[in-house]
């Protein structure tokens, strides 16, 4: 069975995440995205598993479902060319905060449960470690080797992934407290860590210029911290509903099951390029080593980004292709695309009302990215959207890429542009 | 071997004959020095390594000499030949060795040694405040370091103390126990007694070592005295201004009265500090000398000069602990994308220094550490508070588990009595003194529990409570056979009535909170199956570490438990006049200097960096008190100080107020 698993995102017990992060909206929200397996995140929160367990029940081995007569009632407000199943994984972030070999590492670590047993032993055990009430995703002083010793002392089937492995800040490859390598943060365990996740700030193609991570599956996630953005990023799977079958196309290299990933266009991440953001200044790569890491305004350390991590890191150029590599496809978000195209704010209610629309009339939000006609797309929503959304299909746009902690901005059209296409629709 | 040391190290180490007092500032290397001493004084077949005595405070310290001092030797393997140990367990050897002929010694262990204390005060009928068991005890021990017996006691209090002190001395001896004290004093009474047996001992030890020497009482001095009488060989350790246990009976004035015990006394000062940077040991050095203590260390270094001393001065002391977050945050550039991004203050430069266990915060009372703990708990910082209990012992969750004990063994008397009045529902002493009768004679206490639910004896109010307990424990067994355990804890915090009494105690809800989460792993099985293995994890966990230590955080504890460690970063918070200086009930430049000690072996625990804060307005149970800031902190150089003003809070601007006419 094809379908999409994003399994990092974070719940409403998490610091700086929407009220809406709750079982019913995420149930909702997978099927208007078309997400089938949607990650439970913050699995380490009691408050979040003690609602979990209240409101979802066990599906397929180690998968669990809204319960049906809460499905009920959500499932009316979605269209009805959306409705499919979803299945929820339990899923966890930990910030870890230590020192190693003299220096002080932050990494986030994705952690996937096979069932709800194994969460509860989770937080009994990190419950000595920390405080895990604090917030969803819980900070511990603890060596991330460490929390794998104990993620995998829970539970042989747990598996640990590195999360948005490239952020400057908080990952294991971060250009400001991470490692150099994976190997260097779990030496003799690596062998245990099966995949990291990309993140938004960079893709599949960057990675591949490190032979290192060679032997690590690319996987993507949204880290959703509202409903609407799920799927920003996600797993193209094949294979059938289980945890077992999941992890199995994480863990197996040659796994079949795992098609590619769906993948956040790079420079649209907030950590893609250099900068300060103090001083609102963007600089690509380049530019920071000629400045050498200065910010041309204040003078201070510019924080470094994704893209000079993986240059500063890379033993390829750009262009390397390894053998066991997936395809990716880089998609805009549906609702950025309404904005870009209507020329207004992604939270207007305008963008709602399209979305919606478009949506109802030709199904999921993926359908409409990636499968849809242009010439349905035209007809259900405007000339300029089924052209935005070509384009985006074919990579014909342009970003102003993100940098220390600001999101890239997209453009999609020229003025110029813009208004030629308008004017073609006017001749008629 | 001593090319490592400093001039005035290396005149300590190679010091021969006669006695040595080194006085040795805070990180000046004094382990270093006195391991060192011991290796050069064997390996140059001064002495041999049985010969040599090396006294320290604690099991640990002992430890630590021994570990350091064993690669130092030509020897290695015969560091297990030097007696290396504290007072008390080097002079409970020689005592045990010596009475050997005259028959048993048994030491008193602490909870026995409070037993008997609450015995004998039950059969002086003395009780009420002044009479707390574990009071009496800690002034029997005083006296018994002043090496004074029941009758000569003399002040008005002490007289009070003279009949307990007697009667529980002559317990002792009469059934041949010691206790702690003992150990030390039973053999200076005997050495004065018995000069074959001291001069025996005598010629045991060539030169004995202390360290400490600052914290010695007046039986340990004279133990010393005694045992180094004929060779005079002592070499004693020591800083009067790190000596924070006045209440523990030791006293600074040691060292003049050593230098005149021994006139031709050597005095080594070690001042070169290896730990802080020059700014922080200037800053303690000058608050020290207002203390006029003739054998004060001036520290000095090699080292950075450092950064500034900070002082916040804060508006209250919830705005106290906010502060320190956010002083950590900066100092570990950020803990979380979210926290970055709302805060621009945090250092880049800094970042990758430190980690959670390079913060200590250091508060004068464990009071201070609630409002610090929240906020900690709050930014999701984990922090452990030095001397703290897992955090499910308090008397709402013991009296929780005692309820799952009994409903498993009704025959535990002792858990009956634990949940007999808990929560209070009126039965008093009186009803569960009939019951412990019925026990006694041999009636199951589940079957006394009966007959008191129908003893007409009773008041009819008693046998209602009595009924209520009872059917609540019969409930619980059904649970128990149905139920998975964290619904059985649920059911059992609710029915017995603990929740609602204990509802607005938030420690006995968190304790609450914490048996659930440690019972959620025992699985979904009826709480039968898995109450027991629940009940064993517990206890485990009582007893030893809660905390996983393969785990980092911040350290929190008060000024006299940072004694002997060193951070990073240390904060001392409530430098408020009245709580550092503490505001004593016997007020006074003794008391005065003795806070000043505590404050300069608080500034002296930081390598890098010292924070220090003060606020007008502090809580005190509930009620805030305007406070003003510490006489210390004027005693602290400007020059070293950097004020801090506090994080700007946002503010909505003043509203503009219009009046209004009908």
């Amino acid at each position: 069975m094809w379908y999409l698993a994003d399994l990092h995102i974070h719940s409403h017990y998490s610091v700086a995440t929407s009220k809406a992060m709750e079982p019913e909206n995420l149930h909702r929200w997978a099927q208007l995205k078309g997400i089938t397996v949607v990650g439970t995140g913050d699995c380490a929160h009691p408050g979040w598993l003690t609602e979990l367990q209240e409101k979802l029940q066990p599906a397929e081995p180690g998968l669990y479902k809204l319960q049906s007569h809460l499905a009920k009632s959500v499932d009316k407000t979605v269209p009805h060319g959306c409705r499919a199943e979803v299945r929820f994984l339990l899923s966890a972030e930990i910030s870890s905060i230590y020192k190693k070999n003299g220096r002080t590492r932050k990494i986030h670590n994705l952690i996937f449960l096979p069932d709800l047993e194994n969460a509860r032993k989770l937080q009994a055990a990190l419950a000595r470690i920390g405080n895990i009430r604090s917030d969803g995703r819980p900070i511990l002083g603890l060596d991330a080797k460490e929390l794998l010793k104990i993620v995998k002392e829970i539970s042989d089937a747990a598996v640990l992934v590195p999360a948005h492995a490239w952020t400057p800040h908080f990952s294991v490859l971060g250009a400001k407290s991470g490692f150099d390598s994976v190997e260097e943060c779990f030496e003799e365990l690596t062998s245990f860590i099966p995949a990291i996740e990309t993140g938004l700030s960079s893709d599949p193609a960057m990675n591949w210029r490190l032979s290192s991570l060679d032997g690590f599956r690319l996987i993507s996630n949204s880290d959703a911290h509202s409903p609407v953005k799920l799927m920003r990023e996600a797993n193209i799977l094949d294979t059938d509903l289980s945890y077992p079958s999941i992890v199995s196309a994480f863990t197996e290299p040659d796994s079949p099951s795992f098609l590619g990933t769906l993948e956040f266009f790079p420079e649209e991440g907030k950590y893609h390029y250099d900068g300060h953001r103090a001083c609102s200044v963007r600089m690509a790569p380049e530019d920071t080593r000629r400045n050498r890491g200065r910010c041309p305004e204040c003078n201070s350390k510019v924080t470094v980004g994704v893209m000079h991590r993986v240059e500063e890191l890379a033993d390829h150029p750009a262009g390397r292709r390894p053998v066991q590599a997936r395809p990716f496809n880089s998609l805009i978000p549906l609702m950025e695309i309404i904005a870009e195209v209507e020329r207004i704010g992604v939270n207007s209610k305008k963008v709602n009302t399209i979305y919606f629309e478009l949506l109802s009339r030709l199904g999921n939000e993926y359908k409409v990215l990636m499968e849809s006609g242009i010439e349905e797309i035209r007809q259900a929503g405007s000339d300029l959207l089924g052209e935005a959304i070509d384009r985006m299909r074919t990579g014909r746009i342009s970003i102003y890429p993100g940098y220390d902690g600001e999101f890239g901005t997209i453009r999609v059209f020229a003025d110029e542009e813009r208004e030629r296409i308008s004017g073609q629709l006017g001749l008629f | 071997m001593l090319e490592e040391l400093n001039g005035a190290q290396r005149l300590a180490v190679e010091h021969g004959q006669g006695p040595l007092l080194i006085i040795a500032g805070a990180g000046t290397g004094k382990t270093r020095v006195l391991t060192h001493r011991l290796a050069h004084l064997i390996e140059k077949k001064m002495v041999e390594p049985n010969q040599v005595m090396a006294v320290t405070f604690t099991r640990k310290a002992a430890l630590e000499m021994a570990t350091r001092l064993k690669d130092l030797l030509p020897q290695p393997s015969r560091i297990g030949e030097i007696p290396i140990g504290t007072f008390h367990s080097l002079s409970g050897s020689l005592l045990r060795e010596s009475t050997k002929a005259t028959g048993k010694l048994e030491l008193l262990s602490e909870a026995k040694q409070l037993d008997l204390i609450k015995e004998i005060l039950r059969k002086l009928s003395l009780s009420g405040p002044d009479w707390q068991p574990l009071d009496v005890g800690r002034k029997i021990s005083l006296a018994k370091g002043r090496l004074l017996s029941p009758d000569d006691l003399n002040s008005d209090s002490e007289n009070q103390l003279a009949p307990v002190y007697r009667l529980y001395q002559h317990t002792l001896e009469k059934d041949n126990f010691l206790d702690f004290d003992d150990l030390i004093s039973r053999l200076v009474f005997r050495w004065e007694g018995e000069p074959k047996l001291l001069s025996r001992h005598q010629s045991l030890f060539k030169l004995i070592l202390v360290d400490e020497f600052q914290d010695v009482n007046e039986a340990q001095y004279r133990w010393l005295q005694l045992l180094a009488a004929s060779h005079r060989n002592l070499c004693v350790v020591g800083d009067t201004d790190q000596s924070i246990y006045s209440f523990r009976g030791s006293h600074t004035a040691i060292f003049q009265r050593f230098q005149e015990d021994y006139p031709n006394t050597r005095m080594i000062m070690l001042e070169k500090n290896y730990r802080s940077s020059q700014r922080i040991l200037e800053a303690a050095v000058e608050v020290i000398s207002h203390n006029g203590n003739p054998f004060t260390c001036k520290l000095w270094s090699e080292g950075d000069p450092g950064s500034p001393v900070r002082l916040a001065r804060l508006g209250d002391d919830k705005q106290e602990a906010r502060f320190i977050v956010a002083e950590i945050e900066r100092f570990l550039g950020g803990s979380s994308h979210y926290q970055m991004y709302q805060n621009k203050d945090i250092m880049p430069s800094e970042e990758g220094q430190y980690g959670f266990r390079d913060f200590a915060i250091l508060y004068r009372t464990h009071a201070q550490s609630r409002l610090l703990v929240e906020a900690l708990s709050n930014a999701g910082i984990p922090f452990q508070v030095i001397g703290e209990k897992a955090p499910f012992t308090t008397q709402a969750a013991d009296g929780l588990l005692a309820y799952l004990y009994y409903a498993m063994d009704t025959h535990s008397s002792k858990n009956l009595q634990i949940i007999f009045n808990l929560p209070p529902r009126g039965l008093g002493e009186k009803a569960w003194q009939w019951l412990e009768g019925e026990i006694d004679r041999g009636v199951s206490s589940w079957e006394a529990l009966r007959l008191a639910s129908r003893n007409s004896a009773f008041p009819v109010r008693y046998q209602s409570a009595i009924d209520f307990l009872r059917r609540t424990i019969i409930s619980l067994q059904n649970y128990l056979a149905e139920l998975p355990l964290t619904e059985l804890l649920a059911r059992a915090w609710e029915e017995t009535g603990l929740g609602q009494y204990f509802a607005e105690i938030s420690s006995a809800q968190e304790s609450f909170g914490w048996l659930q989460l440690l019972a959620g792993i025992h699985g979904d099985n009826p709480a039968m199956e898995t109450l027991p293995a629940f009940l064993h994890d517990l206890s485990q966990w009582r007893s030893g570490d809660f905390f996983d230590h393969r785990a980092d955080a911040v350290t929190m504890m008060t000024l006299h438990g940072a004694k002997g460690l060193e951070f990073p970063v240390v904060f001392i918070c409530g430098l408020d006049q009245d709580l550092l200086p503490l505001a004593h009930k016997n007020q006074g430049e003794e008391a005065l200097q003795e806070e000043r000690r505590l404050f300069y072996v608080a500034m002296t625990r930081a390598r890098q960096r010292l924070i220090l804060s003060t606020v007008d307005r502090r809580s005190f149970y509930g009620e805030y008190r305007t406070c003003k800031p510490s006489s210390f902190i004027k005693e602290i150089p400007s020059h070293l100080l950097e004020e801090v003003s506090p994080p700007a809070r946002k503010r909505k601007p003043p509203k503009e107020t219009q009046r209004e006419f009908f």
